[in-house]
């Protein structure tokens, strides 16, 4: 066990004793990092968006255009009843933005499994990834302590679930007698903002990728550098009597150093930047494990590719 | 120690070489045979193949009554720490390490501890008057210095075979004498030596001459 740690941290060494071509490899592998984290927490982000948005065209979801702020000795008695009956509602939730940041209030499963989605459709201002962590699920109880001001701006900002025609009629009377208010389809919403969303983010999404892809072969370049610096020491370890899985964790060691540990940390980074943390820990396993999958690969390789070279280099150098 | 047994090597590639040609040859304990021949005529085929670096086509190596396995086995590499020390023709000494870490290296893959490997290596570096520079980076060494260092890294973790590839050819005549004598001497402790050279101040130097041309043993003339 020892002398596999012993090739590991040779193979870290042999990194670091590469000098400029490592550094450089390093930054290229970062900036390729960064763009494949973007790009990932991006079409991640834009996949679980689209989903949410779905789900409330489908549920025939209901937003409201509302007006002037309530009088403070407006009569909410009415618009109480309507909104316990919404939360209380077996299809009936709210997605509510309040002015004291997200507030998601739970009436039934239909709203808890759009939240777990990890996004939700705002209908004044867009699509608005929500990180799990900032929603505060409020019970009808607490809804109901608000006072008149919040709990309109509260009402006003709902979205009804597939409601039927009686329970929005009665739900929209409730909301007029204290504001101006009307209905909207939140498909209509969607279809108005989200198509300028959608094409922005696709040609986002596409400079990401022709960037990277430019990025990512400048990287193997560099890599491929990198492997022949490499090769002689691993080379000579090898003839010293180096195992098998000495060499492979050589190489592993190698790889890890100027690949995966960069790749690594920004990758997460640029999940961070892109989803506000949410996204990171959900995608990071993934890209963990391609990132881990090419180390290993490369290390066989390497390792494959260094000491084929034995033979071919007695040819070569003629001196059979 | 080293009995070689009609072995044979061919190289496969565009135009295919054969290297060696049911050769075969022995060397006994405490032994010190020199292999010569004109470029290409298999010296240092030979020498990977008693190494465990290549595989041979056919034929039979066996050290120390050890059949040398294939080289890409964990077998291999036990072999190849044990039973051979070998001077590469280039030394393939790492450059930016020290010359004590070039000497530990052979017994760190072993998985000797390092406090261990370094008071062996150092020992061996002591023998060959290196101890002074044992912490320098072999880059800095000179080239009579870069060759006893690479000796002490063969001879590390105490094998009964020494191997040799042309030993003083980047070596001016003083440095030369000195590394054959240091080459030499391991004979005497019950070692087998076999050295590849084209230089006549190795070779007449040794016990026994043994001619390769054209991947043959032939009568030295």
């Amino acid at each position: 066990m020892s002398a596999l740690v012993f090739a590991l941290g040779t193979g870290l060494k042999d990194a670091w004793r590469v000098g400029a071509r490592g550094v450089l490899a390093a930054v290229h592998v970062a900036v390729a990092a960064l763009l494949l984290g973007l790009s990932a927490g991006l079409a991640v982000q834009s996949a679980a968006d689209l989903a949410a948005a779905q789900r409330l065209v489908e549920a025939r979801a209901v937003s409201f255009v509302v007006g002037n702020p309530p009088a403070q000795d407006a009569d909410v008695t009415q618009l109480r009843a309507a909104v316990a009956g919404v939360l209380a509602g077996e299809r009936g939730c709210a997605v509510i933005r309040s002015g004291n940041g997200d507030v998601l209030v739970f009436g039934a499963s239909a709203a808890s499994e759009i939240a777990s989605r990890g996004g939700y459709l705002d209908p004044w201002w867009g699509f608005t990834p929500t990180p799990a962590g900032s929603l505060s699920p409020r019970s009808p109880a607490s809804v109901a302590q608000l006072d008149t001001v919040a709990f309109v701006d509260l009402a006003a900002r709902m979205v009804l679930l597939d409601p039927t025609p009686d329970a929005l009629r009665s739900y929209l009377q409730a909301l007029r007698q204290v504001t101006d208010a009307e209905p909207r389809l939140v498909a209509d919403k969607i279809r108005w903002d989200f198509r300028s969303e959608y094409q922005g983010r696709v040609a986002f999404l596409t400079v990401f990728a022709l960037g990277m892809l430019t990025t990512l072969s400048t990287t193997l370049s560099a890599f491929s550098h990198l492997l022949r610096s490499n090769k002689r020491g691993v080379i000579v370890a090898w003839a010293l009597g180096a195992s098998p899985l000495q060499v492979g964790a050589r190489w592993v060691g190698f790889i890890a150093a100027v690949w995966s540990l960069p790749a690594l940390a920004l990758s997460f980074l640029g999940l961070q930047l892109v989803s506000g943390g949410y996204y990171a820990p959900v995608v990071l396993p993934w890209v963990a494990t391609v990132i881990t999958a090419l180390t290993l690969a490369g290390a066989w390789w390497g390792s494959r590719w260094a000491l084929a070279d034995v033979a071919l280099e007695s040819l070569r150098e003629q001196e059979v | 120690m080293l009995h070689v047994n009609a072995v044979s090597k061919t190289f496969l590639g565009g135009q295919p070489v054969h290297a060696l040609r049911e050769v075969s040859l022995q060397v006994a304990a405490g032994e010190t045979v020199a292999l010569v021949g004109p470029s290409g005529s298999g010296k240092t085929t030979l020498l990977r193949l008693i190494a465990c670096h290549l595989t041979p086509d056919s034929g039979d190596l066996t050290v120390d009554g050890q059949r040398v396995p294939r080289p890409s086995t964990a077998a291999g590499a036990a072999f190849r720490r044990r039973m051979v020390g070998v001077l590469l023709q280039d030394l393939g000494l790492i450059e930016m390490d020290t010359a004590l870490a070039n000497v530990m290296l052979p017994l760190r893959l072993a998985g000797v501890g390092r406090r261990d490997a370094a008071r062996r290596a150092h020992l061996q570096l002591q023998k060959r008057g290196l101890d002074h520079r044992s912490d320098a980076p072999v880059n800095t060494l000179s080239g009579g210095q870069r060759q006893r260092v690479a000796l002490a890294r063969a001879l590390v973790c105490e094998p009964p075979l020494v191997l040799a590839d042309e030993p003083t050819s980047n070596l001016d005549a003083d440095q030369a004498s000195q590394a054959v004598s240091d080459l030499l001497a391991q004979a005497r402790e019950h070692r087998a030596v076999l050295i590849a050279t084209h230089d006549p101040e190795v070779w007449t130097r040794c016990d026994r001459v043994l001619h390769l041309d054209d991947g043959r043993i032939t009568p030295h003339g």
